[in-house]
């Protein structure tokens, strides 16, 4: 293996693709029809927000917890139902009622209470915990709901940054990673790249062949391997830049 | 076989139904430069494939250099320099850019590679074109090109396959004096044609293919001589009843 002759044909099979009008629309251009043609047939475009339906579950008998229910309640992108106990709302959460449970703990109003009295005193505040449950199922509700609830939270208590006296964990059994966007469509793209990787490949290929060039490289001492591996290098370049623009293009379709 | 540049025994070239080479043998010695003269579709091609590794024989024996072709095709291929018949250069990329793809495929070191680079641009008249991308170049102008491409890594024996077709008349010169120039330099050059005052002012010695067979093998001289005609035209009239068909 010779690097100088895989980098000069990387190189060169580089500046073709970026200056041929054609490849470059194959490149730029067809993710996004390929995206738009996506999101139109999967209706996820221009959609409206959905609603999402929790359960509430009180264990404090102060009156600020009753306040807070009513501004979950009043948001407009929840649908709060009130659970009598921890039971039925967990009952309810696995059989898909309800994408998620909020468990009020017994100390949340004295935890409020106790922010009020002094908001900067951090030290003086008494700590509370409330506990959310998830539905694991629902990819679009753990990523959707606990923001949702902080900010509710944060609203109820005037507070622009934390600390807060409160705070939201999430208490169900699965691991809440972030899901990214990204992480959304990784299949869907990797596919794409493959795709259009096998499509660049082969279309390079056939023209070089046409036009006699892959003839001439032979005389020269570049090995079989040698030229494999700088088609591979350059697609393998070129292929993320395809996917990449098809990522812009959902993020910028709000996919 | 050191003193011999190219060897072919008794090669054979059989495509499905074609015989394109049928029994050719020849030597040309190292420093000489060989013309290989006759119509479309002679073999001349076919010949020169074979001679530096992209076409087996289908009998016969063939080498460069001192090496096996079929064995020692490595060794072969960064000895010797190839311009194809079909001009092939990179259109999307510049004159120098192509040039430099090539040095870099030889495995040139940099200062090497710019030096030769500029000088052969400079000898084929391309230096003022050299960062223009090829696609706006003239026929002309590619063939030169190419040219360029196959000297770049100052090649020992030198395979041409009608490097002047579609030139004009001082392009053509330019590269006649430039073969010249290579041959005083002790580079072996192997080269096909089918002008005749082409193989008649430039060859040490021609051989005369038709229909795959090699018919004369000469000087142009002594070939004119014992044809007892005027010049190699003649020379193929006489041999084969024919006229080589100029084309352009
Ligand atoms: N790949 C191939 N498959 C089948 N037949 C071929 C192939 N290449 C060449 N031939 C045949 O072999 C014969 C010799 O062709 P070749 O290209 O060597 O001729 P040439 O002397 O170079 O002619 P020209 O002056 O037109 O370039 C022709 O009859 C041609 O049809
Ligand atoms: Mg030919």
């Amino acid at each position: 293996m010779n690097f100088q002759r895989i980098n000069a044909l990387t190189k060169k099979e580089l500046k073709k693709t970026f200056r041929e009008p054609a490849i470059l629309f194959v490149i730029f251009l067809f993710p996004l029809v390929f995206v738009l043609t996506f999101g139109a047939s999967f209706g996820g475009l221009g959609g409206s927000q959905p609603v999402y339906n929790i359960g509430v579950v009180n264990m404090d008998s102060g009156g600020l917890s009753q306040a807070f229910i009513e501004a979950l309640s009043n948001t407009t992108l929840l649908n709060v139902h009130v659970y009598a106990d921890n039971q039925t709302a967990q009952n309810d959460l696995s059989q898909g009622k309800i994408q998620a449970a909020i468990i009020i703990p017994a100390d949340f109003s004295q935890s409020l209470a106790s922010y009020y009295a002094a908001p900067n005193k951090p030290s003086s505040w008494v700590n509370a915990t409330v506990l959310l449950y998830l539905d694991k199922g629902s990819v679009v509700a753990t990523q959707a709901v606990p923001p949702i609830i902080q900010n509710v939270l944060a609203a109820f208590l005037n507070q622009k940054a934390p600390p807060s006296p409160v705070n939201v964990q999430i208490a169900s059994l699965i691991e809440t990673k972030p899901v990214s966007a990204f992480e959304f469509m990784a299949p869907g793209m990797f596919t794409f790249a493959s795709i259009f990787l096998i499509m660049m490949v082969a279309q390079s290929f056939t023209q070089d062949r046409e036009n006699g060039m892959l003839k001439r490289i032979r005389t020269t001492p570049i090995t079989p391997a040698e030229f494999m591996a700088s088609q591979v290098l350059a697609y393998m370049l070129i292929a993320p830049n395809s996917s990449g623009a098809c990522f812009r293009c959902c993020l910028f379709a709000g996919l | 076989m050191g003193e011999f540049a190219i060897v072919m025994e008794n090669v054979v070239k059989c495509f499905e139904d074609v015989v394109a080479v049928d029994g050719v043998s020849l030597k040309v010695a190292q420093g000489e430069l060989f013309g290989l003269l006759g119509p479309n579709g002679a073999g001349k091609t076919t010949t020169v494939n074979m001679l530096c590794g992209l076409l087996k024989p289908t009998s016969g024996f063939v080498s460069v250099g001192g090496y096996d072709v079929q064995k020692e095709n490595v060794k072969v291929k960064g000895l010797i320099g190839v311009c194809p018949q079909e001009t092939a250069v990179y259109p999307y990329l510049t004159g120098a850019e192509n040039v430099e793809l090539f040095g870099n495929l030889y495995a040139l070191d940099e200062d090497t590679l710019r030096y030769r680079r500029d000088m052969l641009l400079e000898k084929l008249g391309l230096t003022h074109d050299a960062h223009r991308k090829v696609e706006k170049y003239s026929g002309g102008m590619k063939r030169r090109l190419s040219i360029v491409l196959a000297l770049i890594h100052n090649p020992q024996i030198i395979f041409l396959d009608e490097p002047t077709v579609g030139m004009d008349p001082q392009s053509r010169r330019a590269v006649w004096d430039f073969m010249r120039e290579l041959k005083k330099e002790g580079k072996t050059i192997f080269l096909t044609t089918h002008y005749m005052e082409e193989a008649e002012s430039l060859c040490d010695r021609v051989g005369i293919i038709d229909h795959g067979r090699l018919i004369a093998l000469d000087t142009p001289k002594n070939m004119i001589s014992q044809n007892r005609v005027g010049n190699l035209e003649e020379v193929f009239i006489k041999l084969t009843g024919r006229r080589i068909r100029e084309e352009i």
